[in-house]
C-alpha cells in the first residue's frame, strides 16, 4: 500500500519528535485550501453547467484542444475536459471513501492496542499488521476484485468500485493504527493520563475521552497525505486489469487509454495529470503547513 | 545482545508471516473464479478435454484437499510445479524474475538515496525561501504522478525523443543490464526519491531545533561541521525505517514500472500467472515477496539498533 | 531539487553513453520480434491462442503447409496426397529429416497421430475426431483412414498442432515430459528451438528444413505485455516487429517504423447475444433490431481507424463463404419497427461484457452503448478481465459479449462449431438449433457444388435466427521495421517469416 511517511507521522522508538516553535504556514496554508477546493468546485459545477455526456461521441477521436473542446478529444471523440471532471467528482469520492473507514478503524484500533497492559493484545495486532504489509498488495487486490465480483456494487459509486475500496480498507488501517500506537504509547507517560488513571476512570473511559482526542490529530494529518497517495494509486491499478473500469470516467482510467497516445495526443494524459497535480499540490501544501505547526494539528 | 534477541523474535515472525500468507494465498487464489484448464486450452477446446486437463491438474478435487496438498508440500520446502510450463519447478520459474526485481530495486533505493538524501538536507538548509518551495512543490509533483505516467513519460521522453537509453528490455547478465536498468530504477525514484527528500528534509528541520545543535553553534563550531557532524546522522535514521515500510510499495511499483519497460521481473510473471490463472505460481510469487519484505523490514530494524544508541536504551 | 538535477543529467549522460555501444539489427538475419504471450510449453495441443499459434507454426512441421493467402494448402512433408471419402492416402517426401539429422518417416507420422488422438487433453482434439485411424503402409506411404467425409483434412493437416514429431521421442519421453521447452523436440519445420525461456523464445534455421530455406537465421521472440511498450521498443529499434499494436497508434509511427496488417481470412469480431431464456435477448426481434441499430461503418472507423472492414455475413468478408446481408449503416427506423412488441419497445437495459484485456472490445463496447442508446436501449458496460468473462459466459451471466473468433485458414468446420455450431458452448451464446446443427455437419462433410448449396441455407438460417451480431472482420495490426518479404502477417494470423 501506498504510504507516506515521515518523522512527523512515525515515532521512531526513542526518537521522541521535538515541539519546535515555528510560526503557522498561513500562506500555504492558504493557497493550498484554495487549490483543493478550486479542483473540488470545478469538478462539482463544471458537470453540472455543461451536460456532455462523458461517454458521447462528440467529435473525431484525437483532435487538439478548441475552444469547443478544451482538453480536446479522445481515441474515441469523447469530451476530455468534461470526462476529467466528470471521473474527479468518482476519485474525490472514493479517495474521501477510502481514507476515512481505515483512519477512523486504525486510529480506533492502535488507540486501544496502544493503551492497553496486555502484553499479548499488542504482539497479535502488531504481528496482524506486519502479515498484512506483507501480503503483496497487487495479489490482494487482484484477488479481491474477482472475488467480490467486478458486478458488485456500492450504490451510487460504479463498479470496481467495491473491490477497490476493500482492498484498501483491508491494508490501510494497519498504518494508522500503527502511528496512533506509537503516539498513545508517548501520550501514556504523560501527566493527564497518569492522572485519569490514578482517579479511576475505566480503560474505555481514558481511551475515549483522554487518548483519542490527542492521537487523532496525528492520524489526521496524515490520511491527508494518504488520500493523494491513494487517487494515484486508484490510478496505477487499471494498468493490472483492476480498478474502475472504463468506460466510467476516472482519471487513472483516463490517463491509461491515452498512454499509448503521449507522442501524438499528449492532452489526453497530460491534462488529466494536470488537474490532479493541482489538487496534489493542494493537498501537500496543507499537509507541510499542519506538520511544521505541531500545536496546531487539526485540519482548516 | 539485544541484535541477537530482535534478530531471534524477527526470524520467529518470519515463520509466522509466512504461514499465514501461505494459507492466505493457497485460500484466496483456490477461490478466484475462471478456470486454469479452460485458460491454457483456450476457449475452443472441447468440455470433455477442458475435464481431462483439469483432473490432469487435481482441480477437480475438494478445495480443501488442494490447499492440504499444497502445504504439505511447502512443508517440505517444495513450491509445487507450475500448470503452465508443465513438469517444471515453481521455484525455478520465478528464481531469475526475483533476482531481476531485486536487481531493480536496489539500484532505484540507491538512486533514491544519491538523490533524496542530498536533496533533502539542502531543503532543510535554504528553508522559507523560494528555494525550500519550489524544491517541495517539485517533490509534490513527482509524488501525485502515478507510477506508470512517470515510467511512460520516461519511456516515451528520454528514450525515444532523446535516445538516453533503450526502450525497455532487458540484456540478462549483469554489467550489461547496466544499459537497461537506469531508467526504470529511474521511475521508481520519482516515488521514493521526493519521500526520503521530504522526510530528510523534516528530520534535519527537527535536528537544527535540537539544544545541541545551538550549544555546538554557541561554541563556534563551523557551519559545514554541524551539518556533517549533528544534522546528517539525526536525518539519516529516519530514513532507514523510511526505506524499510517502503519495501513493500516498490514491490508493487516494480509490477507496473516492469510492464512498461519489458522488465522480466517478478511483476511480469504475476500478471502471466494471473491471466494464465497458474496457481502455484501466484502463490509462489506471493511467498516470496512477502518473505523478502518481511526480510527487508528486518534488516532496516537491525540496522536501526546498529546506528542508533537511543534504541538500545529504550529498549 | 538542483542536486537531483545534476544527477539527472549526469545519469542521462551514462545512459546515452552506454546506449551508444551495442545494437543488433535485422541485416546480419536476426529478427526480433515484440510480442504479448508465448507458448509455456511446446505442445501444440495447449498453446491455441494466436500468438502462441504464430510461434508454434514456424517450429512445426507439418503434412501439408498453409498458404499465406488462408485459401488453399500446399504440399509440406507429403509429397502428394489422394483424397477420398473414407481415405487420405498420403505419400511423403523422400529422405526427410528432423533437425537433429534423424530420418522422419510414416513411422513418425503415424506416431504422432496416434499420439494426438490418445491425448485426453490435447485442445485441439476436433480437428481429429473424423479421423478412424492412421496406418503406415510402407516407409513413405500413410493412410487416414476416416469416420466420415472430412474434406478440411488438408487444412487440418497444416496446423501445428498435426505436426510431425520423432516416435522415439514419443516412447522415450512420456507426456509429461514431451514438451518440456527447456530440452525441445527434434522438429520438421522451418526453424528450431534454440532457447526457450518465460521472457525470451530463441528459434533458429532448422538446416534440415524440407521446403525453401528461409533467409532469416534466427528470430527473436520477446514477451512483451503492453501494447505502449511493443510500439516503444520498435519505434526505439530495441526490437524490428512490434505484433499487435492499437491501429489508432499507427499516426505516432515515424520512419523506418511502418504499419502491416492483415484482415482474417476467417472470423470475425461480433457481439455475441446470450439467446438463453434467462436474457431478454432470447427474443430474436430484439437480437435483430440490434444488428439494424449497430453502426458497423462507425465500429470501423472510431475502434480500427477505418483499418477493418464492416462485417455483413456471419463469414469474414474474404472468405468465400460469404454472403452479405446486413448494411455498414444503422437504420433506426427499422430497428424501432423490429422493437414494436417486445420488451425493449420503450426502454431496456442489457448487460455488455468485455475484457479489460482487449482494447478493441474495450473501444468497440462504447460505440456499442451509444448505437443502442438511439433506439432506446440502455447499455450497462462490466469489464472484468479475461478468465472472469470466460466464467460469466459459461454461467450466461450477461446479455452481450464483445468478442470474436478466426480460424487460420478458409475452412468451416472449426468456425462454425464455435459460432453456431454445438460447440458453442465455448463461445457461449447458448444458441442451439437441430437445423443448424445438421446444415452444419452437411457443409462439413460436402464438397463442390453440394457444399455451396448448404451454405447458402446455413447463411439463410443464420440470417433467419441471428444467434449473434457481426461487427467488424478482425484485423490485426502490427509495426516493423523490416522489408514486408521478409517479415510479414497474413490473412492466416500467422507470421511469414522468409
Amino acid at each position: 500500500m501506498s504510504t507516506e511517511i515521515t518523522t512527523a507521522d512515525i515515532n521512531v522508538p526513542g526518537h521522541v519528535a521535538v515541539r519546535r516553535q515555528i510560526q503557522p504556514r498561513r500562506i500555504e496554508l492558504h493557497v493550498g485550501v484554495g487549490l483543493i477546493l478550486a479542483v473540488v468546485v470545478a469538478c462539482l459545477v463544471i458537470p453540472i453547467l455543461d451536460r456532455t455526456d462523458p461517454n458521447a461521441l462528440v467529435a473525431l477521436p484525437l483532435q487538439p484542444p478548441s475552444a469547443e473542446h478544451p482538453f480536446g478529444t479522445d481515441m474515441v471523440g469523447r469530451d476530455v475536459f468534461i470526462r476529467v471532471f466528470t471521473a474527479g467528482r468518482l476519485d474525490i469520492a472514493l479517495a474521501a471513501l477510502g481514507v476515512l473507514v481505515p483512519f477512523i478503524s486504525g486510529t480506533v484500533i492502535g488507540t486501544v492496542v496502544g493503551a492497553s497492559r496486555r502484553r499479548l493484545v499488542d504482539t497479535v495486532t502488531m504481528r496482524l499488521t506486519d502479515c498484512v504489509i506483507a501480503f503483496p498488495f497487487v495479489i490482494l487486490v487482484l484477488v479481491i476484485v474477482v472475488i467480490i465480483g467486478a458486478d458488485t456494487r456500492i450504490p451510487l459509486l460504479p463498479p470496481g468500485a467495491a473491490s477497490v475500496l476493500v482492498a484498501v480498507w483491508i491494508v490501510n488501517w494497519t498504518t494508522y493504527a500503527r502511528l496512533a500506537r506509537a503516539r498513545t504509547h508517548v501520550l501514556r507517560q504523560e501527566d493527564f493520563i497518569s492522572a485519569a488513571r490514578l482517579l479511576g476512570f475505566s480503560q474505555a473511559r481514558i481511551v475515549a475521552r483522554h487518548l483519542l482526542p490527542s492521537v487523532w490529530p496525528t492520524t489526521a494529518t496524515y490520511a491527508v497525505a494518504d488520500a493523494l497517495v491513494l487517487v494515484s494509486l486508484i490510478a496505477a491499478l487499471p494498468f493490472l486489469g483492476a480498478g474502475i473500469q472504463p468506460p466510467t470516467p476516472e482519471w487513472g482510467s483516463i490517463m491509461y487509454e491515452g498512454r499509448g497516445f503521449l507522442l501524438q495526443a499528449w492532452w489526453i494524459s497530460f491534462t488529466t495529470a494536470g488537474v490532479l497535480l493541482v489538487l496534489g499540490t493542494g493537498v501537500m501544501l496543507v499537509v507541510d503547513a499542519l506538520v511544521s505547526n505541531p500545536r496546531r494539528p487539526r485540519l482548516p | 545482545m539485544l541484535v541477537v534477541r530482535t534478530t531471534f523474535a524477527r526470524a520467529l515472525q518470519i515463520v509466522i508471516v509466512g504461514l499465514f500468507v501461505t494459507v492466505g494465498t493457497n485460500l484466496l487464489v483456490r477461490l478466484v473464479p475462471g478456470d486454469p484448464a479452460r485458460a491454457i486450452l483456450g476457449e475452443k477446446a472441447s468440455p470433455e478435454v477442458v475435464r481431462a486437463l483439469r483432473h490432469e491438474l487435481g482441480l477437480d478435487q475438494p478445495v480443501i484437499q488442494q490447499i492440504a496438498r499444497s502445504l504439505g508440500r511447502l512443508v517440505q520446502g517444495d513450491l509445487g510445479t507450475s500448470f503452465g510450463y508443465r513438469g517444471q519447478e515453481v521455484a525455478s520459474l520465478i528464481g531469475p524474475g526475483l533476482g531481476v526485481t531485486a536487481g531493480l530495486a536496489a539500484v532505484a533505493i540507491a538512486l533514491s538515496l544519491v538523490v533524496g538524501v542530498p536533496g533533502g538536507l539542502w531543503l532543510a538548509l535554504v528553508r522559507r525561501t523560494e528555494a525550500d518551495l519550489i524544491g517541495r512543490l517539485g517533490t509534490t509533483v513527482l509524488l501525485a504522478l502515478p507510477s506508470f505516467m512517470a515510467a511512460l513519460i520516461l519511456l516515451y521522453f528520454v528514450s525515444l525523443k532523446l535516445g538516453l537509453a533503450p526502450a525497455g528490455g532487458w540484456a540478462g547478465s549483469w554489467p550489461e543490464n547496466a544499459r537497461y536498468v537506469w531508467l526504470p530504477a529511474l521511475a521508481l525514484t520519482t516515488y521514493l526519491g521526493p519521500l526520503i527528500a521530504r522526510t530528510v528534509r523534516q528530520a534535519a528541520l527537527d535536528a537544527i531545533g535540537q539544544p545541541f545543535v545551538e550549544a555546538a553553534r554557541a561554541r563556534g563550531v563551523p557551519r559545514r561541521r554541524i551539518v556533517a557532524c549533528h544534522v546528517l546522522p539525526n536525518a539519516l535514521l529516519p530514513v532507514i525505517t523510511l526505506v524499510g515500510f517502503n519495501a513493500g510499495i516498490l514491490v508493487s511499483g516494480a509490477v507496473i514500472v516492469e510492464t512498461v519497460f519489458a522488465v522480466p521481473g517478478l511483476g511480469s510473471r504475476l500478471l502471466q500467472a494471473m491471466s494464465t490463472r497458474d496457481l502455484p505460481v501466484m502463490q509462489g510469487i506471493a511467498l516470496v515477496t512477502a518473505v523478502s519484505i518481511v526480510l527487508f523490514n528486518l534488516l532496516t530494524d537491525l540496522l536501526n539498533i546498529a546506528v542508533d544508541p537511543r534504541i538500545r536504551r529504550t529498549h | 531539487m538542483s542536486m537531483k538535477h545534476k544527477a539527472g543529467v549526469l545519469l542521462m549522460t551514462v545512459g546515452a553513453l552506454l546506449t551508444a555501444a551495442a545494437h543488433g539489427n535485422a541485416s546480419d538475419g536476426t529478427l526480433r520480434i515484440g510480442i504479448d504471450q508465448f507458448p509455456t510449453n511446446l505442445d501444440p495441443g495447449q498453446n491455441p491462442w494466436q500468438q502462441q499459434q504464430a510461434i508454434m507454426h514456424l517450429i512445426a512441421g507439418t503434412l501439408t503447409n498453409q498458404e499465406p493467402d488462408g485459401k488453399q494448402v500446399t504440399m509440406g512433408l507429403a509429397a502428394s496426397i489422394e483424397p477420398g471419402d473414407k481415405r487420405f492416402v498420403v505419400k511423403l517426401k523422400p529422405d526427410l529429416k528432423f533437425s537433429d539429422g534423424s530420418a522422419l518417416t510414416a513411422t513418425d507420422v503415424v506416431a504422432s497421430f496416434n499420439y494426438y488422438m490418445n491425448d485426453k487433453t490435447n485442445g485441439y482434439s476436433y480437428t481429429f475426431t473424423p479421423i478412424e485411424r492412421v496406418i503406415a503402409t510402407d516407409d513413405l506411404t500413410v493412410e487416414f483412414e476416416l469416420k466420415r467425409p472430412y474434406p478440411s483434412l488438408p487444412f487440418i493437416l497444416a496446423l501445428p498442432s498435426s505436426e510431425i514429431i520423432p516416435s522415439e521421442s514419443i516412447e522415450a519421453r512420456g507426456s509429461k515430459d514431451l514438451y518440456n521447452g527447456d530440452h525441445p523436440l527434434p522438429a520438421a519445420g522451418p526453424f528450431q528451438v534454440q532457447s526457450f525461456g518465460q521472457d525470451q523464445i530463441t528459434l533458429q534455421r532448422n538446416s534440415h528444413y524440407a521446403g525453401t530455406q528461409p533467409s532469416t537465421k534466427t528470430v527473436i521472440f520477446k514477451k512483451i505485455i503492453d501494447p505502449a511498450a511493443r510500439l516503444a521498443q520498435v519505434q526505439g529499434g530495441e526490437i524490428d516487429w512490434a505484433d499487435g499494436i492499437s491501429p489508432k497508434q499507427v499516426g505516432q509511427l515515424s520512419a523506418p517504423v511502418e504499419v502491416r496488417s492483415a484482415l482474417a481470412i476467417n472470423g470475425l469480431s461480433f457481439l455475441s447475444l446470450n439467446n438463453r431464456d434467462s436474457s431478454l435477448l432470447s427474443d430474436v426481434r430484439i437480437r435483430k433490431a440490434i444488428a439494424v441499430a449497430i453502426n458497423r461503418k462507425q465500429i470501423n472507423e472510431v475502434v480500427h481507424a477505418g483499418q477493418s472492414q464492416p462485417a455483413l455475413s456471419l463469414w469474414a468478408t474474404a472468405s468465400r463463404y460469404s454472403r452479405p446481408f446486413l448494411s455498414a449503416d444503422p437504420d433506426v427506423t427499422r430497428a424501432k419497427e423490429l422493437l414494436a412488441g417486445t420488451k425493449c419497445e420503450n426502454a431496456c437495459k442489457l448487460k455488455l461484457i468485455t475484457s479489460s484485456a482487449s482494447e478493441a472490445g474495450g473501444d468497440t463496447v462504447i460505440v456499442v452503448q451509444q448505437n443502442l442508446k438511439a433506439i432506446g436501449i440502455e447499455v450497462d458496460i462490466v469489464k472484468a478481465e479475461g478468465a472472469t468473462i470466460n466464467e460469466w459466459l459459461t454461467q450466461g451471466n450477461f446479455d452481450l459479449w464483445a468478442g470474436g473468433s478466426f480460424d487460420v485458414a478458409d475452412f468451416p468446420d472449426g468456425y462454425l462449431a464455435w459460432t453456431v455450431g454445438q460447440a458453442n458452448e465455448a463461445l457461449y451464446s447458448g444458441y442451439s438449433s437441430s437445423e443448424m446443427n445438421r446444415l452444419i455437419e452437411q457443409v462439413n462433410m460436402t464438397t463442390g457444388s453440394e457444399r455451396d448449396a448448404a451454405v447458402a441455407a446455413l447463411n439463410a438460417l443464420f440470417e433467419k435466427d441471428l444467434p449473434l451480431v457481426p461487427t467488424t472482420n478482425i484485423v490485426s495490426v502490427s509495426a516493423s521495421r523490416v522489408p514486408s518479404e521478409i517479415l510479414n502477417i497474413s490473412p492466416t494470423m500467422y507470421l511469414e517469416v522468409r
